[in-house]
């Protein structure tokens, strides 16, 4: 069996400058905990920063620096996401947390063809993603790794002659030794695998543990301990670190512009289409802010989904800073593209419901909606009780709507309402009437009234009504 | 480079498919239903374009529009009805009509809100008519909903409160539905095809009133013997 290693020494790094469109920047990222760089770009690696140092060092050396704290979370987020990606050109991947992916070769060998071609494919898919990586190969995923640690970056045989010495002259430091084992080695003087694998077995099981046993052993090629094969989750879930804090929600749209995109290459690879998106705003303090975004119908088009979200943050106020962001997606339904002709009139359901999701998005999942008929007699009722159009497809609606009867009420019923009954204080002349309404007896909101039809002087007919204690109201006009 | 796109696209053999629908729908013209009325505006309202409907609320400006949103609607595309939170379209009422089951209530907030829901409908080219009570329009916007209305083949119908439309504005057609001595009246101020005119009378009869009952107490008011009914 063969194993390719790759190893992705900044994937944070990577992800920032890909946000920031700018890689010529000093950034480095942080250890929360020790305050000593993990990674450091190009820039911050000329001026003479190093993996390791203080953060105080760091800013002696160059007080511009940008730093940025180290965050587990994205990176998982990054890597699986990667896995995913390179699921479409390999079947057996593991994942090795927290920065590494092993792909199984001896299948790709046969079906690629030659190894040149699929290391080749592989390249090219991760310079697609934009992440820096280095890459080894070996009998077992620990060899590989091993390799990859130390920037072999050229695929070789297993068990070749030529790939056994480069690995016995690799530093127990590439190794994934524990610190205090590569210590104890160091002091009886081994210092490279080479020497650490000429210990007889026997030998080192008296004074380590069976793990290290176990890795020796994996380091040897002899024996791969196991792993668990990577299968892509059936959602789509991406978390994002911002580069720094974002207090108004608009400016949130460059960042999740990125997971968008990464959300519809997965639909568009996958032939899946969706009318849902949530999205998790991680906020300072640890609150989060929840959203739902709605589609009128399920799409994968990238600029349909932004303008919607662009919709929905332009009216979004957050209360603290967001620093993280989360874009989650599991509502899938397979995508069928309605085949219409170029030149054809007909009337389009998918323009209809795309245009129902921006009105959703904009104006509030209660402001458009369908007329029906409202089964009481009560005309306040007729206003207040708007159906929920809650992104429901409106043609599955229409075509409940027309089970429903047709108003029931005998009163003339006004066009336009208005949004609460105002006294009647104009001159007008009654011109039909009284048709009484009694009813509501039932609930709160009892009735007892009769309704006219009056004019004005200009010539408005007015929806009046007269109530039991003899106060009149206008209710609504006959436009 | 405009120059010669300009040239390329204005040659006669050469097809524009997206400017198709529009184009045949450039002359078409729907009618009121009102004769001297449709005679005056050369035979109708244009099918595509925006109008303005100067009128008070209740004056039955909806019942005189009715006509055309009915012909509109029989395309299949969605009839849109801007509601301002001040006036609401009585969705019992509009569930009645015959385009009630093409129609959408789109709540809209305030102006600006309204403005955004006409553009994005109009390009969406999912509506083929669009309702909206709207009293001070800019000519900038006038203009902007017109150029769009004919590109996809919308009627836009703005219903606007006589005292603020004193503005002349870039429209298909601009007329006022007036009461003046007992009778309906339309003065036509700007149409296509056709000059300015007012004073056409047009009738406007109530929805419903009392008239047979106030007329046959009128008649029977000098006759006591006559009664209407035989009691005991």
């Amino acid at each position: 069996m063969q194993w390719l290693y790759l190893y992705f020494p900044r994937l944070q790094l990577d992800e920032y400058e890909i946000l920031q469109q700018n890689s010529a920047q000093t950034v480095v990222v942080i250890n929360g905990e020790t305050n000593t760089v993990m990674q450091c770009s190009m820039a911050a690696k000329r001026c003479g920063i190093k993996k390791g140092m203080g953060l105080a060092e760091v800013s002696a050396i160059n007080h511009h620096t940008e730093i940025i704290m180290h965050s587990p979370a994205s990176e998982e987020s990054q890597l699986e996401h990667l896995a995913v990606t390179l699921y479409s050109i390999a079947s057996d991947i593991v994942l090795c947390q927290p920065d590494g992916i092993a792909i199984n070769l001896s299948p790709l060998i046969r079906y690629y063809q030659g190894l040149d071609n699929f290391v080749a494919l592989c390249q090219q898919t991760l310079r697609t993603c934009r992440v820096t990586y280095q890459f080894g190969t070996g009998a077992t995923i620990e060899i590989a790794q091993v390799l990859a640690y130390v920037a072999i970056n050229s695929v070789k045989q297993a068990h070749s002659d030529t790939q056994q010495p480069i690995l016995h002259q690799c530093p127990l430091s590439a190794t994934q030794l524990a610190l205090k084992d590569i210590e104890q080695f160091h002091r009886v003087g081994v210092r490279q695998v080479g020497q650490l694998l000429q210990i007889p077995l026997d030998e080192l099981s008296k004074r380590f543990t069976n793990k290290t046993i176990t890795y020796v052993l994996a380091l040897s090629g002899v024996k791969q301990p196991p792993y668990v094969t990577f299968h892509p989750k059936q959602s789509f879930d991406h978390y994002l670190e911002l580069p720094f804090a974002i207090e108004a929600a608009p400016r949130l749209i460059r960042y999740l512009a990125v997971l968008l995109r990464k959300c519809c290459d997965y639909l568009h690879h996958r032939n899946l289409a969706t009318d849902s998106l949530s999205m998790v705003l991680i906020q300072r303090e640890d609150s989060r802010c929840e959203l739902t975004i709605n589609a009128g119908t399920a799409h994968q088009h990238f600029d349909e989904w932004l303008s919607l979200i662009e919709l929905k943050l332009e009216r979004l106020s957050v209360d603290s800073p967001v620093t993280a962001i989360r874009l989650h997606c599991d509502k899938f339904t397979e995508f069928n593209p309605e085949n219409l002709s170029l030149l054809d009139t007909v009337y389009s359901r998918h323009a209809e419901n795309m245009l129902l999701g921006k009105l959703l998005a904009r104006l509030g999942s209660q402001s458009t909606y369908l007329p029906q008929a409202i089964n009481d007699h009560r005309l306040e009722n007729a206003v207040s009780m708007t159906p929920d159009t809650n992104a429901e497809p409106s043609l599955e609606r229409s075509s409940r709507q027309s089970a429903l009867p047709h108003s029931v009420s005998s009163i003339h019923q006004p066009s336009v309402l208005l949004p609460s009954p105002r006294p009647l204080c104009e001159e007008t002349q009654i011109v039909y009437g009284p048709d009484r309404l009694h009813t509501g007896w039932w609930d709160t909101l009892k009735v007892k009234r009769d309704y006219f039809i009056a004019v004005t002087p200009q010539g408005q007919r007015l929806c009046v009504f007269r109530d039991e204690h003899q106060h009149w109201y206008v209710q609504g006009y006959f436009a | 480079m405009s120059l010669s796109l300009a040239t390329l696209t204005k040659h006669p053999l050469i097809f524009k498919g997206r400017e198709q629908p529009a184009a045949v729908n450039q002359c078409r013209r729907i009618a009121f239903g009102h004769e001297k009325l449709d005679q005056a505006c050369a035979g109708g309202v244009l099918a595509a374009g925006l109008i303005r409907l100067r009128a008070l609320p209740g004056c039955a400006e909806i019942k005189l529009i009715a006509p055309l949103v009915t012909n509109k609607a029989t395309s299949k595309k969605r009839v849109l009805w801007l509601q301002r939170p001040d006036l609401l379209f009585n969705p019992n009422w509009l569930n009645q009509q015959p385009f009630g089951q093409h129609s959408w209530i789109i709540n809209c907030n305030n102006d600006t809100d309204s403005l955004w829901v006409c553009e994005q409908s109009l390009r969406s080219q999912a509506c083929t008519c669009l309702i909206l009570y709207f009293n001070q329009l800019s000519i900038k916007a006038a203009r902007r909903l017109q150029v769009l209305a004919k590109q996809y083949d919308c009627l836009v119908i703005v219903i606007s409160r006589p005292s603020n439309t004193l503005m002349t504005l870039p429209v298909n057609l601009d007329f006022e539905l007036q009461y003046s001595q007992s009778a309906w009246r339309v003065n036509i101020y700007r149409v296509t095809g056709a000059w300015p005119k007012s004073d056409i009378a047009i009738e406007n009869p109530l929805p419903a009133s009392n008239q047979a009952i106030v007329n046959a107490f009128a008649k029977y008011a000098n006759e006591p013997d006559a009664s209407l009914h035989q009691v005991g």
